[in-house]
């Protein structure tokens, strides 16, 4: 049974994440969360998510970030998942990029929001994701990132 | 449903409108709450109900309830249960508002008020409000506008209803079927 670690930010990505449940419920799926503010952990639907992690973004402490980075390292080495899929946002660039240090398959889903240009974790995770898919089609590039629909 | 004098003057509705503002889970919106509770400092309008989510903030209005987060199970009550939702420009709330075709009013955060980091809302709301009439309000006015078009009972429709899946479900499994 394939075995794939799903990974979104509360939010948003959250939402486009959990729409592609229909596909990773046919698979051995586990999904992460994370959050920004003790108040939203409280909130997080742990039946859903098995783990949640304390959110990082551009703005965020050093600490945070490393937090998370071994956050994920740890779930990735416990777990052994065969994909990493995420809709980010941060945290999912360092889930995408230890997934290619464990020679895990990834696939970056760029958020729906971002509808002008491709985000900045997308060019960040294109050397190292096997798929970056973008939700709008005039963002497509040839061979490197790709139009498969949108979410919504 | 009533000229806009008569709404100033103070107008029985004769029905509940029950109102609920969603400004998301990662940063406040307190803008979008000053100019809806403006709106409703103007216009005398008896049985509305409103709730607001307002995020880290410390917004406060005798005419609107609020709270800082919800849980998902609290936002669909209710989401489900309003008349109205105003909402900022967030994917989540979108993708939401449009499942349930709920009559809606969006407002993008703009980063130059440090309501988020980039501009990305305005370009995404801009979006949907060409492709398929989504009700956006750049400014106060704009609000105030579709507000009034709200009680007159003439918010505009959607008006582009495509409803073939996408692909991109299809296209996902099989490249981890395959791969």
């Amino acid at each position: 049974m394939i075995k794939i670690i799903a990974y979104s930010s509360i939010g948003g990505h959250s939402v486009q994440l959990l729409k592609l449940d229909k596909i990773l419920r046919k698979f051995d799926t586990i999904y992460i969360t994370s959050y920004l503010t003790e108040e939203q952990k409280k909130l997080i639907d742990s039946k859903r998510f098995k783990y949640s992690l304390k959110d990082f973004s551009r703005n965020s402490n050093l600490l945070n970030f490393f937090w998370c980075l071994f956050s994920l390292y740890s779930i990735l080495k416990k777990e052994n998942p065969d994909f990493i899929i995420t809709t980010g946002a941060a945290p999912g660039v360092l889930a995408i990029i230890l997934g290619k240090l464990l020679r895990k398959k990834t696939i970056w889903i760029d958020s729906i929001a971002n509808s002008e240009k491709l985000s900045l974790s997308a060019k960040i995770v294109l050397p190292f994701s096997n798929i970056v898919l973008t939700q709008w089609e005039h963002l497509q590039v040839k061979n490197k990132v790709f139009f498969w629909g949108k979410i919504i | 449903m009533g000229t806009s004098s008569s709404k100033k003057q103070g107008i029985f509705l004769g029905k509940n409108h029950i109102i609920f503002i969603s400004v998301g889970q990662q940063l406040p919106f307190d803008r979008l709450l000053i100019l809806v509770d403006n709106y409703f400092k103007n216009n005398q309008i008896f049985n509305v109900e409103i709730f607001a989510q307002i995020g880290n903030s410390s917004f406060f209005s005798p005419n609107i309830r609020t709270k800082k987060y919800i849980s998902e199970m609290e936002f669909i009550e209710h989401f489900k249960k309003s008349n109205l939702i105003i909402s900022h420009g967030g994917m989540g709330n979108i993708i939401k508002i449009l499942e349930d075709n709920k009559s809606a009013i969006l407002m993008p955060r703009i980063a130059e008020n440090n309501e988020h980091r980039n501009n990305h809302q305005i370009s995404t709301l801009n979006y949907y409000k060409q492709d398929i009439g989504l009700n956006v309000a750049f400014n106060e006015s704009e609000l105030h506008e579709l507000l009034d078009n709200y009680f007159n009972g003439n918010l505009p429709d959607l008006f582009n209803t495509n409803k073939t899946e996408s692909l991109i479900f299809k296209n996902i499994e099989n490249y981890i079927v395959n791969v």
